[in-house]
């Protein structure tokens, strides 16, 4: 094969080469992704991850000790909700700052809320590696009304609840994070 | 003597001019290529430019060029070659590199304009020889038929052997004294021997131009452009040019097409680019770079850009792979552990890239709005070894939540806010006390200053300043020492210690707790300030970053 041939030819080749790549990487930029966060189809999404002894003691410790801060204020005393802001997410922190800023604004004077997590309660799922579903049970103590009120008849000064708080956790740096927090009363 | 009225037809191989020695090999060339005669009457031109004695052409006369005038010239110029050039024309005419040899008599020219005055015809021509010179390498001259034009013919390639035959005459000019230092091989080497050239390919205007600029100034020296190149290198690069550019498209082709990976196409990118850069930038006929290499060039640079897109994106995926697995991520955590090292995976998530400080806090300000400080959690981690930092960190954010200019008045604390005479949260210097009414707590850990009055610990200790001998040992402290986050957090470590110490209970945790109860002070909500603190001590020990107090030895 002639020199000139074989140039043409390699050229031609390089060019083809070139194109393909480019393609390929269109394709890769516009390829579709499959919905992570859709209902898990193997067994093995469906199973989860699970967490080691010693890593579910820690994680329901933290568990309770966390809604137990949180859930617990007096009024204007929320410093409990913002103490606890290295253990949040940053987004989270800032629904905290909204939470603490609807609750200095709606909440009467004299009332308090005490918060007790029964650990034994603790359950959990481990969807993906980087979060981390929680749920526990606890019994809310409500103090209402303010001290020496007109209306003690309609409007009793303590209630006890129970409740179930829902916090999820998210994973950064070998650490969890809450990254959010629900109660439901039962 | 060449006329440089003849056609190409006249034209007839001169023999080699007296005192110029050919081999045989080159008399034959001479005397038998066909376009010797093309050449020769190129010679001619060259000649009739050069050979100053001659008649001037048609198109010279058209072009208002003086020959007459130019060869009164011819004898002092002439002189002015050197024996050593005359060998060198010579040597190059056997090679057949007329164009190096025109840009050697262009150089010898250029190199006499100050002991030359040429006469307004030479003018004329020299100048429009030289400025071909410089446009040669760019503009598509139509060839020279010889019939006078003043703006030579383009060159034929100058690897072209064809171009030998035409020197042989030219050569002999230069040889034999007659002043013929340049050669132009006519646009006849590239066509038919002794076809006359398209009237259409004469660039009459040139000619015109330089003779009415000559009218103006008849007098005026003429004034050369010296080329940028040394034309002797530049010649003879050009030459060599034509292999190093089939040499560049022959390892682009290779590399193209067997060399295909990522390391290869990057030192191709680098070799182009170095080509570009530092050789062809510096002598761009041996190193020639057309448009069609360049785009080239530029392609595959750009095809490394997309590469280096994808080889991110592929460690991307992995990297992602890994940090999304616990277990992959265990081992780079336990990783950086051991070795201290980063951990990319917390970097990649915008977390600390060390484990094991502090309480797993997001950093700084990009933490959140409700992170401590980097600066605060460097004070608390300063005391690492020398005390619990869960139990110091507890202080710190239930206190103050981490700032160290906070003003809490105990008076809105006890229902009585309206003797605060400032709801103001943030220390300044315009900050409104009720020293007599009121008790402050100052700073991060939140010291407390009694009003005014006070007795036993309580007292002020300096005057009439707010002021507090925190362990009774003539250490009077100011609202300004506890705004200071160090001092503070330094008495704080201190009093929490000796707290601990102190405290009956058997183990670390019921030491910190009666740490804190010691700490918050009596009062109807110590119970739930103690119990508060004790949650958040135990969310900072489950969160894995406490280090337990080690303090006479018992930890």
């Amino acid at each position: 094969m002639k020199p000139a041939r074989v140039k043409r030819l390699l050229l031609g080749l390089g060019g083809f080469l070139t194109l393909a790549l480019l393609l390929f990487s269109m394709l890769w930029a516009n390829r579709q992704v499959p919905e992570q966060t859709a209902a898990p189809d193997t067994a093995a999404e469906q199973a989860g991850y699970l967490l080691s002894g010693d890593e579910e003691a820690r994680i329901k410790e933290f568990v309770k000790s966390f809604v137990n801060l949180y859930n617990t204020f007096r009024y204007a005393d929320y410093r409990n909700l913002t103490a606890t802001g290295d253990y949040q997410t940053p987004a989270f922190q800032e629904r905290t700052v909204a939470y603490v800023a609807e609750l200095e604004r709606t909440t009467s004077p004299g009332y308090s809320r005490v918060t007790e997590v029964d650990a034994s309660t603790f359950t959990y799922r481990y969807p993906s590696a980087r979060r981390l579903e929680t749920q526990v049970r606890a019994t809310v103590t409500e103090h209402r009304g303010q001290p020496g009120g007109l209306d003690v008849r309609s409007t009793p000064l303590e209630r006890t609840f129970s409740v179930t708080a829902s916090v999820t956790l998210s994973r950064s740096g070998g650490r969890w994070f809450v990254d959010g927090i629900s109660f439901s009363e039962q | 003597m060449a006329d440089n009225t003849q056609t190409p037809d006249d034209q007839k191989p001169a023999p080699p001019p007296s005192g110029v020695l050919l081999d045989e090999e080159r008399q034959e060339e001479v005397s038998e290529a066909p376009t010797v005669s093309a050449a020769l009457q190129s010679r001619a031109t060259d000649s009739r430019r050069l050979d100053l004695t001659q008649k001037p052409s048609a198109a010279q006369v058209q072009a208002g060029v003086n020959a007459t005038d130019v060869s009164t010239n011819q004898p002092d110029f002439v002189k002015r070659l050197d024996e050593r050039e005359r060998d060198f024309l010579t040597k190059m005419r056997g090679t057949g590199q007329l164009t190096v040899a025109r840009d050697i008599a262009d150089r010898a020219r250029v190199d006499r304009r100050a002991d030359v005055t040429i006469e307004r015809g030479a003018a004329v021509d020299v100048s429009a020889r030289l400025r071909y010179s410089e446009e040669r390498d760019t503009a598509d001259v139509p060839g020279g038929s010889g019939s006078g034009d003043a703006l030579p013919a383009r060159p034929q390639d100058p690897g072209s052997q064809s171009a030998l035959p035409g020197s042989a005459e030219a050569w002999g000019n230069v040889s034999d004294g007659s002043g013929a230092i340049g050669v132009r091989r006519t646009g006849s080497a590239a066509g038919a021997p002794g076809t006359p050239p398209p009237e259409g390919e004469q660039p009459p205007t040139e000619p015109s131009n330089e003779g009415e600029e000559a009218e103006e100034t008849p007098q005026e020296p003429l004034q050369f452009v010296r080329r940028e190149a040394a034309p002797a290198v530049s010649a003879a690069s050009a030459v060599a040019g034509k292999e190093v550019y089939a040499g560049w498209w022959e390892v682009v082709a290779w590399a193209y097409g067997f060399c295909w990976l990522v390391f290869p196409i990057f030192l191709l990118a680098l070799a182009m680019d170095v080509y570009w850069v530092f050789f062809h930038g510096r002598n761009k006929d041996l190193f020639p770079l057309d448009f069609v290499q360049k785009s080239v060039t530029v392609l595959t640079n750009l095809l490394c850009a997309v590469v280096v897109g994808l080889i991110i994106l592929l460690f991307a995926v992995i990297f992602k792979t890994i940090c999304d697995n616990p277990v992959t991520y265990g081992a780079t955590w336990l990783y950086s552990k051991v070795t201290g090292s980063t951990n990319y995976c917390s970097v990649l998530n915008g977390l600390p890239a060390t484990s094991g400080q502090g309480a797993g806090t997001f950093s700084g300000s990009e933490g959140g709005v409700l992170s401590t400080s980097p600066e605060i959690q460097a004070l608390i981690q300063s005391y690492a070894g020398q005390t619990d930092l869960c139990m110091l960190k507890t202080v710190v954010r239930m206190e103050s939540r981490g700032l160290p200019n906070v003003i809490g008045c105990d008076c809105a604390a006890n229902g009585r806010p309206e003797l605060c005479l400032d709801n103001r949260r943030e220390y300044s210097s315009d900050y409104r006390f009720n020293w007599d009414q009121c008790s402050y707590g100052i700073g991060i850990t939140q010291w407390t200053i009694y009003p005014r009055g006070g007795s036993g610990y309580r007292r002020w200790c300096a005057g009439d300043t707010p002021s507090r001998d925190l362990f009774g040992d003539g250490t009077c402290y100011t609202v300004q020492d506890f705004l200071d986050p160090a001092k503070s957090l330094q008495l704080t470590v201190r009093k929490l210690n000796a707290d601990y110490n102190r405290a009956p209970g058997t183990t670390p945790r019921e030491k910190v707790e009666a740490a804190f109860r010691a700490y918050v002070g009596q009062s109807s909500w110590t119970d739930r300030l103690v119990a508060d603190r004790m949650a958040f001590y135990d969310t900072c020990v489950a969160a894995g970053s406490n280090q337990l107090l080690t303090l006479n030895g018992n930890p």
